[in-house]
Protein backbone atom coordinates (compact mmCIF):
# COMPACT_ATOMS: atom_id res chain seq x y z
CA UNK A 1 0.00 0.00 0.00
CA UNK A 2 1.75 2.96 -0.79
CA UNK A 3 1.24 6.30 1.14
CA UNK A 4 -0.11 9.28 -0.34
CA UNK A 5 2.04 12.19 -2.17
CA UNK A 6 1.59 14.69 0.05
CA UNK A 7 1.77 12.55 3.84
CA UNK A 8 5.50 11.51 2.01
CA UNK A 9 6.00 14.90 1.30
CA UNK A 10 5.31 16.19 5.13
CA UNK A 11 7.42 13.37 6.37
CA UNK A 12 10.04 14.75 4.13
CA UNK A 13 9.73 18.26 4.79
CA UNK A 14 10.18 17.40 8.40
CA UNK A 15 13.40 15.31 7.64
CA UNK A 16 14.88 18.06 5.60
CA UNK A 17 14.51 20.80 8.42
CA UNK A 18 16.57 18.06 10.66
CA UNK A 19 19.17 17.82 7.78
CA UNK A 20 19.41 21.60 8.08
CA UNK A 21 19.72 21.79 11.67
CA UNK A 22 22.28 18.83 11.59
CA UNK A 23 24.18 20.99 8.89
CA UNK A 24 24.59 24.02 10.76
CA UNK A 25 25.41 22.37 13.79
CA UNK A 26 28.51 20.36 12.12
CA UNK A 27 27.19 17.37 13.72
CA UNK A 28 27.69 14.46 11.45
CA UNK A 29 26.04 12.04 13.17
CA UNK A 30 22.25 14.10 12.82
CA UNK A 31 23.44 14.40 9.60
CA UNK A 32 23.83 11.30 8.80
CA UNK A 33 21.04 9.71 10.59
CA UNK A 34 18.23 12.41 8.91
CA UNK A 35 19.66 10.96 5.59
CA UNK A 36 19.35 7.94 5.96
CA UNK A 37 15.27 8.38 7.01
CA UNK A 38 15.46 10.71 4.03
CA UNK A 39 16.56 8.04 1.24
CA UNK A 40 13.76 5.41 2.78
CA UNK A 41 11.18 8.69 1.95
CA UNK A 42 12.44 8.64 -1.38
CA UNK A 43 12.45 5.06 -2.64
CA UNK A 44 8.34 6.00 -0.87
CA UNK A 45 7.88 9.05 -2.87
CA UNK A 46 9.36 7.27 -6.14
CA UNK A 47 6.77 4.65 -5.66
CA UNK A 48 3.86 7.45 -5.28
CA UNK A 49 5.30 9.54 -8.26
CA UNK A 50 4.92 6.10 -10.25
CA UNK A 51 1.62 5.50 -8.99
CA UNK A 52 1.08 8.79 -9.59
CA UNK A 53 2.05 9.15 -13.03
CA UNK A 54 -0.46 6.49 -14.17
CA UNK A 55 -3.31 8.67 -12.91
CA UNK A 56 -1.79 11.89 -14.55
CA UNK A 57 -4.37 12.17 -16.69
CA UNK A 58 -7.24 12.52 -13.72
CA UNK A 59 -6.32 16.10 -13.41
CA UNK A 60 -4.20 18.78 -12.29
CA UNK A 61 -1.71 18.57 -9.55
CA UNK A 62 -4.21 19.63 -6.22
CA UNK A 63 -2.61 23.26 -5.18
CA UNK A 64 -1.48 21.58 -1.76
CA UNK A 65 0.83 19.46 -2.88
CA UNK A 66 2.60 21.96 -5.22
CA UNK A 67 2.63 24.24 -1.88
CA UNK A 68 4.61 21.02 -0.09
CA UNK A 69 6.67 20.54 -3.00
CA UNK A 70 7.91 24.73 -3.23
CA UNK A 71 8.33 23.89 0.80
CA UNK A 72 10.43 20.98 0.00
CA UNK A 73 12.48 22.33 -3.02
CA UNK A 74 13.44 25.82 -0.22
CA UNK A 75 14.45 24.20 2.23
CA UNK A 76 16.52 21.74 0.13
CA UNK A 77 18.21 25.07 -1.71
CA UNK A 78 19.00 26.28 2.03
CA UNK A 79 20.34 22.69 2.37
CA UNK A 80 22.28 22.60 -0.35
CA UNK A 81 24.22 25.95 0.31
CA UNK A 82 25.02 24.49 3.94
CA UNK A 83 26.53 21.26 2.70
CA UNK A 84 28.66 23.16 -0.43
CA UNK A 85 30.02 25.64 2.58
CA UNK A 86 30.68 22.41 4.92
CA UNK A 87 32.04 20.49 2.01
CA UNK A 88 34.20 23.16 0.55
CA UNK A 89 35.87 23.92 3.73
CA UNK A 90 36.26 20.65 4.90
CA UNK A 91 38.32 20.08 1.79
CA UNK A 92 39.88 23.21 2.60
CA UNK A 93 41.05 21.91 5.74
CA UNK A 94 41.77 18.80 4.74
CA UNK A 95 43.68 19.85 1.03
CA UNK A 96 43.59 17.44 -1.65
CA UNK A 97 43.83 13.84 -1.31
CA UNK A 98 44.52 12.78 -4.91
CA UNK A 99 48.21 11.87 -5.38
CA UNK A 100 50.28 13.59 -8.19
CA UNK A 101 49.85 11.23 -11.37
CA UNK A 102 51.91 10.89 -14.87
CA UNK A 103 49.73 10.76 -18.31
CA UNK A 104 49.79 8.90 -21.00
CA UNK A 105 52.49 11.42 -22.54
CA UNK A 106 54.83 10.85 -19.30
CA UNK A 107 53.72 14.25 -17.87
CA UNK A 108 53.31 14.51 -14.68
CA UNK A 109 49.64 15.82 -13.69
CA UNK A 110 49.40 17.38 -10.75
CA UNK A 111 46.64 17.30 -8.08
CA UNK A 112 44.51 20.70 -7.68
CA UNK A 113 44.68 21.67 -4.09
CA UNK B 1 10.67 32.58 3.01
CA UNK B 2 12.00 35.22 1.23
CA UNK B 3 15.37 35.16 -0.59
CA UNK B 4 16.83 37.76 1.91
CA UNK B 5 16.02 35.24 4.48
CA UNK B 6 17.31 32.27 2.80
CA UNK B 7 20.53 34.28 2.29
CA UNK B 8 21.02 35.09 5.94
CA UNK B 9 20.48 31.36 7.08
CA UNK B 10 23.05 30.06 4.53
CA UNK B 11 25.44 33.19 6.08
CA UNK B 12 24.53 31.66 9.78
CA UNK B 13 25.72 28.87 8.20
CA UNK B 14 28.59 30.04 6.98
CA UNK B 15 29.77 31.59 10.20
CA UNK B 16 29.53 28.34 11.92
CA UNK B 17 31.31 26.48 9.38
CA UNK B 18 34.10 29.61 9.36
CA UNK B 19 34.25 29.09 13.17
CA UNK B 20 34.30 25.59 12.73
CA UNK B 21 37.59 25.61 10.70
CA UNK B 22 39.07 28.39 13.30
CA UNK B 23 38.51 26.07 16.09
CA UNK B 24 40.64 23.33 14.60
CA UNK B 25 43.03 24.94 12.76
CA UNK B 26 43.94 26.11 16.29
CA UNK B 27 43.42 22.86 17.73
CA UNK B 28 46.01 21.46 15.13
CA UNK B 29 48.30 24.60 15.47
CA UNK B 30 48.46 24.08 19.09
CA UNK B 31 48.62 20.36 19.08
CA UNK B 32 52.44 20.34 19.99
CA UNK B 33 52.24 23.54 22.69
CA UNK B 34 52.48 22.53 26.00
CA UNK B 35 49.38 23.03 28.39
CA UNK B 36 47.24 23.49 25.48
CA UNK B 37 43.73 22.17 25.95
CA UNK B 38 41.75 21.33 23.23
CA UNK B 39 39.00 23.48 22.00
CA UNK B 40 35.82 22.23 20.61
CA UNK B 41 32.69 24.56 18.46
CA UNK B 42 29.65 25.32 20.82
CA UNK B 43 26.73 26.12 18.30
CA UNK B 44 23.36 27.61 19.33
CA UNK B 45 19.92 27.95 17.10
CA UNK B 46 18.72 31.25 16.00
CA UNK B 47 16.00 32.68 17.24
CA UNK B 48 13.20 31.59 14.53
CA UNK B 49 11.06 34.38 12.80
CA UNK B 50 7.04 34.35 12.78
CA UNK B 51 4.90 35.21 9.62
CA UNK B 52 1.85 34.07 9.45
CA UNK B 53 1.64 32.36 12.59
CA UNK B 54 4.75 30.01 10.65
CA UNK B 55 8.22 30.27 12.10
CA UNK B 56 11.15 30.51 10.24
CA UNK B 57 14.50 29.33 10.98
CA UNK B 58 17.19 31.62 10.79
CA UNK B 59 20.35 29.13 10.79
CA UNK B 60 22.70 28.62 14.02
CA UNK B 61 25.63 30.79 15.66
CA UNK B 62 28.72 29.93 17.02
CA UNK B 63 28.49 31.36 20.78
CA UNK B 64 32.40 29.99 21.36
CA UNK B 65 35.11 27.81 21.73
CA UNK B 66 34.46 25.38 24.90
CA UNK B 67 37.82 24.74 26.62
CA UNK B 68 38.69 21.23 27.09
CA UNK B 69 39.93 21.30 30.68
CA UNK B 70 39.47 18.58 34.12
CA UNK B 71 39.75 21.32 36.83
CA UNK B 72 40.03 18.68 39.42
CA UNK B 73 43.08 16.89 37.25
CA UNK B 74 44.68 20.33 36.50
CA UNK B 75 44.91 21.35 39.80
CA UNK B 76 46.19 17.39 41.27
CA UNK B 77 48.71 17.88 38.11
CA UNK B 78 50.09 21.38 39.41
CA UNK B 79 50.57 19.85 42.92
CA UNK B 80 52.67 16.62 41.28
CA UNK B 81 54.68 18.68 38.82
CA UNK B 82 55.91 20.40 42.06
CA UNK B 83 56.37 16.92 44.60
CA UNK B 84 58.41 15.64 41.36
CA UNK B 85 60.42 18.51 40.63
CA UNK B 86 61.17 18.87 44.54
CA UNK B 87 61.89 14.90 44.64
CA UNK B 88 64.39 15.07 41.26
CA UNK B 89 66.65 18.23 42.59
CA UNK B 90 66.60 16.85 45.89
CA UNK B 91 68.19 13.22 44.38
CA UNK B 92 70.17 15.26 42.11
CA UNK B 93 71.67 17.39 44.79
CA UNK B 94 72.69 14.94 47.17
CA UNK B 95 74.03 12.58 44.67
CA UNK B 96 76.70 15.27 43.86
CA UNK B 97 76.96 15.44 47.54
CA UNK B 98 77.38 11.65 47.74
CA UNK B 99 80.03 11.99 45.00
CA UNK B 100 82.29 13.75 47.57
CA UNK B 101 82.05 11.07 50.23
CA UNK B 102 84.46 8.80 47.79
CA UNK B 103 85.16 5.88 50.15
CA UNK B 104 85.89 3.33 47.93
CA UNK B 105 89.35 4.98 46.81
CA UNK B 106 92.60 5.41 48.45
CA UNK B 107 91.52 8.78 48.41
CA UNK B 108 88.46 8.73 50.48
CA UNK B 109 88.79 10.07 54.34
CA UNK B 110 88.36 6.45 55.79
CA UNK B 111 91.27 5.36 53.73
CA UNK B 112 93.23 8.31 54.80
CA UNK B 113 92.01 7.73 58.27
CA UNK B 114 93.47 3.67 58.75
CA UNK B 115 96.90 5.31 56.35
CA UNK B 116 97.30 7.39 59.15
CA UNK B 117 96.61 5.23 61.84
CA UNK B 118 99.24 2.91 59.60
CA UNK B 119 101.83 5.32 59.59
CA UNK B 120 101.57 5.57 63.62
CA UNK B 121 102.06 1.97 63.70
CA UNK B 122 104.86 1.94 61.34
CA UNK B 123 106.85 4.64 63.44
CA UNK B 124 106.50 2.55 66.39
CA UNK B 125 108.86 0.59 65.01
CA UNK B 126 111.66 3.07 65.47
CA UNK B 127 110.40 6.34 66.57
CA UNK B 128 113.86 8.24 66.38
CA UNK B 129 113.45 7.56 62.35
CA UNK B 130 112.88 10.72 61.11
CA UNK B 131 111.61 9.33 57.56
CA UNK B 132 108.85 7.27 59.70
CA UNK B 133 107.89 10.60 61.78
CA UNK B 134 108.28 12.34 58.28
CA UNK B 135 105.35 10.19 57.10
CA UNK B 136 103.41 10.50 59.77
CA UNK B 137 103.15 13.82 59.42
CA UNK B 138 102.56 13.17 55.48
CA UNK B 139 99.43 11.06 56.23
CA UNK B 140 98.16 12.96 58.67
CA UNK B 141 97.95 16.09 56.36
CA UNK B 142 96.43 13.71 53.69
CA UNK B 143 93.95 12.83 56.35
CA UNK B 144 92.97 16.14 57.42
CA UNK B 145 92.75 17.47 53.98
CA UNK B 146 90.31 15.16 52.90
CA UNK B 147 87.98 15.85 55.79
CA UNK B 148 88.71 19.14 54.34
CA UNK B 149 88.08 18.65 50.85
CA UNK B 150 84.79 16.68 51.66
CA UNK B 151 83.34 20.09 53.97
CA UNK B 152 84.31 22.29 51.61
CA UNK B 153 82.48 20.49 48.86
CA UNK B 154 79.57 20.43 51.64
CA UNK B 155 80.04 24.11 51.71
CA UNK B 156 80.28 24.47 48.06
CA UNK B 157 76.46 22.97 47.83
CA UNK B 158 75.55 24.52 50.44
CA UNK B 159 76.01 27.92 49.22
CA UNK B 160 75.80 27.33 45.85
CA UNK B 161 71.40 26.85 46.74
CA UNK B 162 71.29 30.49 48.34
CA UNK B 163 73.25 31.46 45.30
CA UNK B 164 70.77 30.48 42.68
CA UNK B 165 67.93 31.24 44.61
CA UNK B 166 68.89 34.78 44.82
CA UNK B 167 69.34 34.49 40.95
CA UNK B 168 65.96 33.56 40.24
CA UNK B 169 64.24 35.22 43.27
CA UNK B 170 63.16 37.98 39.92
CA UNK B 171 62.10 35.35 37.83
CA UNK B 172 60.26 34.01 40.44
CA UNK B 173 58.25 37.55 41.39
CA UNK B 174 58.16 38.85 37.25
CA UNK B 175 56.22 34.91 36.78
CA UNK B 176 53.91 35.66 39.70
CA UNK B 177 53.06 39.05 38.41
CA UNK B 178 52.79 37.99 34.91
CA UNK B 179 49.86 35.34 36.59
CA UNK B 180 48.09 38.77 38.08
CA UNK B 181 48.39 40.64 35.03
CA UNK B 182 46.87 37.59 33.04
CA UNK B 183 43.54 36.71 36.12
CA UNK B 184 42.72 40.62 34.98
CA UNK B 185 42.71 39.64 31.24
CA UNK B 186 40.86 36.49 32.07
CA UNK B 187 37.94 38.23 33.94
CA UNK B 188 38.26 40.89 31.79
CA UNK B 189 38.05 39.14 28.52
CA UNK B 190 34.78 39.05 26.54
CA UNK B 191 35.72 36.46 24.02
CA UNK B 192 35.64 32.75 25.16
CA UNK B 193 38.23 31.47 22.63
CA UNK B 194 40.69 34.64 23.86
CA UNK B 195 39.95 33.88 27.45
CA UNK B 196 41.11 30.35 26.74
CA UNK B 197 43.96 31.14 25.35
CA UNK B 198 45.14 33.49 28.33
CA UNK B 199 43.86 29.97 30.54
CA UNK B 200 46.50 28.17 29.11
CA UNK B 201 49.50 30.84 29.28
CA UNK B 202 48.49 31.66 32.22
CA UNK B 203 48.04 27.83 33.54
CA UNK B 204 51.79 27.19 31.69
CA UNK B 205 53.30 29.69 34.16
CA UNK B 206 51.52 28.43 36.93
CA UNK B 207 53.17 25.33 36.49
CA UNK B 208 56.63 26.59 36.23
CA UNK B 209 55.94 28.22 39.50
CA UNK B 210 54.91 24.85 40.35
CA UNK B 211 57.37 22.79 39.18
CA UNK B 212 60.28 25.58 40.43
CA UNK B 213 58.64 26.91 43.81
CA UNK B 214 55.77 24.35 44.84
CA UNK B 215 53.06 26.87 44.52
CA UNK B 216 49.62 25.77 44.66
CA UNK B 217 46.78 27.31 42.45
CA UNK B 218 42.90 27.53 43.46
CA UNK B 219 40.87 28.24 40.16
CA UNK B 220 37.97 30.73 40.91
CA UNK B 221 34.47 30.56 38.96
CA UNK B 222 35.66 34.01 37.06
CA UNK B 223 38.20 32.16 35.44
CA UNK B 224 40.83 33.71 37.68
CA UNK B 225 43.60 31.79 39.52
CA UNK B 226 44.86 32.18 43.09
CA UNK B 227 48.35 31.06 43.54
CA UNK B 228 49.64 30.60 47.08
CA UNK B 229 52.53 28.91 49.03
CA UNK B 230 52.34 27.20 52.52
CA UNK B 231 48.20 28.79 53.03
CA UNK B 232 50.04 32.44 52.10
CA UNK B 233 48.63 34.02 48.90
CA UNK B 234 51.47 35.10 46.23
CA UNK B 235 48.47 35.79 43.65
CA UNK B 236 44.93 37.06 44.40
CA UNK B 237 43.31 38.72 41.15
CA UNK B 238 45.10 41.02 39.97
CA UNK B 239 47.29 41.25 42.88
CA UNK B 240 50.72 39.67 43.70
CA UNK B 241 53.32 39.89 46.64
CA UNK B 242 56.42 40.01 45.97
CA UNK B 243 59.67 37.50 47.31
CA UNK B 244 63.11 38.12 49.22
CA UNK B 245 65.85 35.62 49.67
CA UNK B 246 68.73 35.91 52.41
CA UNK B 247 71.45 34.48 54.15
CA UNK B 248 71.09 33.41 57.44
CA UNK B 249 74.22 33.74 60.16
CA UNK B 250 74.39 29.83 59.75
CA UNK B 251 75.03 30.72 56.22
CA UNK B 252 71.50 28.65 54.90
CA UNK B 253 69.46 30.51 52.10
CA UNK B 254 65.76 32.10 53.71
CA UNK B 255 63.18 33.32 51.46
CA UNK B 256 60.37 35.68 53.12
CA UNK B 257 56.96 36.89 51.06
CA UNK B 258 56.44 40.40 51.40
CA UNK B 259 52.97 40.61 52.74
CA UNK B 260 50.98 44.25 53.83
CA UNK B 261 52.53 44.14 57.95
CA UNK B 262 55.64 43.25 57.05
CA UNK B 263 56.91 39.74 55.95
CA UNK B 264 56.79 35.84 56.65
CA UNK B 265 59.68 33.07 56.15
CA UNK B 266 57.91 30.76 53.89
CA UNK B 267 61.04 28.62 53.62
CA UNK B 268 59.88 25.64 55.44
CA UNK B 269 57.05 26.20 52.91
CA UNK B 270 58.77 26.11 49.17
CA UNK B 271 58.03 22.87 47.41
CA UNK B 272 59.41 22.01 43.63
CA UNK B 273 63.19 22.29 42.22
CA UNK B 274 64.00 24.56 45.16
CA UNK B 275 61.76 22.87 47.77
CA UNK B 276 64.52 20.00 46.99
CA UNK B 277 67.71 21.93 46.98
CA UNK B 278 66.31 23.39 50.22
CA UNK B 279 65.89 19.72 51.44
CA UNK B 280 69.12 18.69 50.35
CA UNK B 281 70.47 22.35 52.38
CA UNK B 282 69.02 21.12 55.58
CA UNK B 283 70.63 17.05 54.95
CA UNK B 284 73.92 18.80 54.20
CA UNK B 285 73.70 20.82 57.35
CA UNK B 286 72.99 18.13 59.08
CA UNK B 287 75.95 16.06 56.95
CA UNK B 288 78.17 19.07 58.08
CA UNK B 289 77.30 19.09 61.65
CA UNK B 290 77.81 14.86 61.61
CA UNK B 291 81.76 15.59 59.77
CA UNK B 292 82.09 18.54 63.07
CA UNK B 293 81.84 16.28 65.75
CA UNK B 294 83.87 13.65 64.36
CA UNK B 295 86.28 15.91 63.83
CA UNK B 296 86.12 17.39 67.55
CA UNK B 297 86.34 14.37 69.10
CA UNK B 298 88.84 12.92 67.03
CA UNK B 299 91.37 16.12 67.40
CA UNK B 300 90.36 16.46 71.11
CA UNK B 301 90.96 12.92 71.80
CA UNK B 302 93.69 13.08 70.12
CA UNK B 303 95.53 16.12 71.30
CA UNK B 304 94.78 14.88 74.63
CA UNK B 305 96.77 12.15 74.38
CA UNK B 306 99.29 13.80 72.22
CA UNK B 307 100.01 16.26 75.36
CA UNK B 308 100.76 13.23 77.45
CA UNK B 309 103.72 12.04 75.75
CA UNK B 310 106.92 13.92 74.95
CA UNK B 311 108.90 14.59 71.98
CA UNK B 312 112.20 13.83 70.87
CA UNK B 313 113.51 16.77 72.77
CA UNK B 314 111.78 15.15 76.10
CA UNK B 315 109.37 18.41 76.06
CA UNK B 316 105.38 17.38 76.60
CA UNK B 317 103.62 17.11 73.49
CA UNK B 318 101.86 20.12 72.16
CA UNK B 319 98.82 20.21 69.52
CA UNK B 320 98.79 17.56 66.94
CA UNK B 321 95.69 18.65 65.06
CA UNK B 322 94.16 21.82 65.13
CA UNK B 323 90.47 23.22 64.29
CA UNK B 324 88.10 26.02 65.00
CA UNK B 325 84.76 25.60 66.75
CA UNK B 326 81.55 25.59 64.61
CA UNK B 327 83.87 24.90 61.52
CA UNK B 328 85.86 22.01 62.09
CA UNK B 329 85.90 19.55 59.19
CA UNK B 330 86.72 23.17 57.22
CA UNK B 331 89.21 23.98 59.39
CA UNK B 332 90.60 20.73 60.49
CA UNK B 333 94.34 20.20 59.85
CA UNK B 334 98.02 19.23 61.28
CA UNK B 335 99.27 22.26 63.90
CA UNK B 336 102.01 24.29 61.73
CA UNK B 337 104.59 24.22 64.24
CA UNK B 338 104.21 20.12 64.31
CA UNK B 339 103.81 20.69 60.70
CA UNK B 340 107.36 21.71 59.88
CA UNK B 341 109.22 20.06 62.36
CA UNK B 342 109.02 15.71 63.17
CA UNK B 343 110.82 15.83 66.13
CA UNK B 344 107.80 17.54 67.85
CA UNK B 345 105.63 14.28 67.63
CA UNK B 346 105.24 12.98 71.11
CA UNK B 347 106.04 9.50 70.88
CA UNK B 348 107.64 8.52 73.86
CA UNK B 349 105.94 8.27 77.54
CA UNK B 350 108.06 9.49 79.49
CA UNK B 351 110.56 12.98 78.74
CA UNK B 352 113.17 10.61 80.47
CA UNK B 353 112.80 8.13 78.04
CA UNK B 354 115.47 6.51 75.39
CA UNK B 355 115.06 7.79 71.99
CA UNK B 356 113.54 4.42 71.21
CA UNK B 357 110.34 4.73 73.16
CA UNK B 358 107.41 4.48 71.51
CA UNK B 359 104.85 3.90 74.96
CA UNK B 360 102.63 7.09 73.80
CA UNK B 361 102.66 5.88 70.34
CA UNK B 362 100.75 2.87 71.30
CA UNK B 363 98.09 5.04 73.09
CA UNK B 364 97.60 7.56 70.30
CA UNK B 365 97.12 4.21 67.88
CA UNK B 366 94.56 3.14 70.79
CA UNK B 367 92.58 6.23 69.93
CA UNK B 368 91.24 4.70 66.47
CA UNK B 369 89.69 1.40 67.89
CA UNK B 370 88.14 3.25 71.35
CA UNK B 371 84.55 4.22 71.47
CA UNK B 372 84.38 7.24 71.55
CA UNK B 373 81.59 8.59 69.43
CA UNK B 374 77.76 8.07 69.50
CA UNK B 375 77.33 8.28 72.85
CA UNK B 376 80.42 5.59 73.36
CA UNK B 377 78.94 2.96 71.08
CA UNK B 378 81.37 3.94 68.00
CA UNK B 379 85.28 4.06 67.64
CA UNK B 380 86.24 6.39 64.72
CA UNK B 381 86.06 3.85 61.95
CA UNK B 382 82.41 3.43 62.56
CA UNK B 383 82.08 6.88 63.88
CA UNK B 384 82.94 8.40 59.99
CA UNK B 385 81.45 5.12 58.42
CA UNK B 386 77.97 6.18 59.77
CA UNK B 387 78.46 9.96 58.72
CA UNK B 388 78.91 8.10 55.24
CA UNK B 389 75.96 6.02 56.02
CA UNK B 390 73.21 8.65 56.47
CA UNK B 391 74.66 10.49 53.03
CA UNK B 392 73.33 7.25 51.45
CA UNK B 393 70.42 6.80 52.93
CA UNK B 394 69.71 10.49 52.34
CA UNK B 395 70.35 9.42 48.62
CA UNK B 396 68.39 6.44 48.37
CA UNK B 397 65.50 7.88 50.46
CA UNK B 398 65.64 10.71 47.97
CA UNK B 399 65.77 8.29 45.22
CA UNK B 400 62.95 6.29 46.27
CA UNK B 401 60.67 9.66 46.27
CA UNK B 402 61.57 10.96 43.04
CA UNK B 403 60.41 7.49 41.30
CA UNK B 404 57.31 7.41 43.21
CA UNK B 405 56.50 10.92 42.25
CA UNK B 406 57.66 10.27 39.21
CA UNK B 407 55.14 7.48 38.09
CA UNK B 408 52.18 9.90 39.87
CA UNK B 409 53.01 12.59 37.46
CA UNK B 410 53.05 10.58 34.43
CA UNK B 411 49.54 9.17 35.40
CA UNK B 412 48.29 12.65 35.93
CA UNK B 413 49.69 13.92 32.79
CA UNK B 414 48.46 11.03 30.81
CA UNK B 415 44.87 12.17 32.60
CA UNK B 416 45.06 16.00 31.39
CA UNK B 417 45.88 14.52 27.48
CA UNK B 418 42.99 12.31 27.43
CA UNK B 419 40.63 15.68 28.92
CA UNK B 420 42.45 18.67 27.30
CA UNK B 421 45.28 17.15 24.47
CA UNK B 422 44.57 17.44 20.78
CA UNK B 423 44.70 14.34 19.24
CA UNK B 424 45.38 15.02 15.59
CA UNK B 425 43.74 11.62 14.58
CA UNK B 426 40.65 13.03 16.03
CA UNK B 427 40.55 15.83 14.23
CA UNK B 428 40.99 14.55 11.52
CA UNK B 429 38.19 11.96 11.53
CA UNK B 430 35.83 14.54 12.27
CA UNK B 431 36.61 16.36 9.21
CA UNK B 432 36.25 13.22 7.27
CA UNK B 433 32.82 12.10 9.26
CA UNK B 434 31.73 15.97 8.11
CA UNK B 435 33.24 15.30 4.44
CA UNK B 436 31.71 11.89 4.26
CA UNK B 437 28.38 13.02 5.82
CA UNK B 438 28.12 16.23 3.71
CA UNK B 439 28.57 14.66 0.63
CA UNK B 440 25.95 11.76 1.00
CA UNK B 441 23.43 14.15 1.86
CA UNK B 442 24.09 16.55 -0.87
CA UNK B 443 23.55 13.37 -3.14
CA UNK B 444 20.64 12.62 -1.34
CA UNK B 445 18.93 16.34 -2.07
CA UNK B 446 19.89 16.35 -5.79
CA UNK B 447 17.55 12.66 -5.97
CA UNK B 448 15.05 14.76 -3.99
CA UNK B 449 15.20 17.25 -6.80
CA UNK B 450 15.01 15.15 -9.76
CA UNK B 451 11.57 13.78 -7.88
CA UNK B 452 10.37 16.59 -7.31
CA UNK B 453 10.65 18.26 -10.90
CA UNK B 454 9.21 14.66 -12.36
CA UNK B 455 6.45 15.14 -10.12
CA UNK B 456 5.93 19.11 -11.49
CA UNK B 457 6.18 17.45 -15.09
CA UNK B 458 3.80 15.30 -14.71
CA UNK B 459 0.59 17.98 -14.29
CA UNK B 460 2.08 19.86 -17.14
Amino acid sequence: MVRDVNEILRDTIAIAEEQVEAARSLDAAALTESTGFREHLLVELEQAVNERKELAGAGPLPLDTEELVFQLAELDTRLETLLGIGITTIEKLRGTSDPDTYTFEGRLKRSTP
Amino acid sequence: MSLISSLNTAASGLRVASQGINVTSHNVTNATTEGYSRRSLRVETALPSTKGGFGIGNGANPTGAKRSADLFVNRRLVDAIGDESRTASHYQTLRTVEASFDDVSADGPGSLLSQFFDSLSRLTQDPSDGSLREEVLSQGTRFTEGIQKVAADLQTGRLSIYEELEQTISEINNRLAQVADFNAAITASTSEMGAGDFMDKRDQIIHELADEFGFTAVFNGDGSAQVSIGGHAAVTGAEHRELEVQQTAAGVAQVDLQTGTGSVDITSEIGGYFGGRLDAQTDIVSFESDLNDFVDTLATAFNTQHAAGFDQAGAPGGDFFTFTAGSEAATFSLDATLAADSSLIAAAGAATASAGDGANLESLIGIESTNLYAGGTQDATQALGAVYASVGRAVATAEMENNTASVTLDDLSALRDAASGVDLDQEAADLLAWQASYQASARVVTTTNQMLAELMEIVR
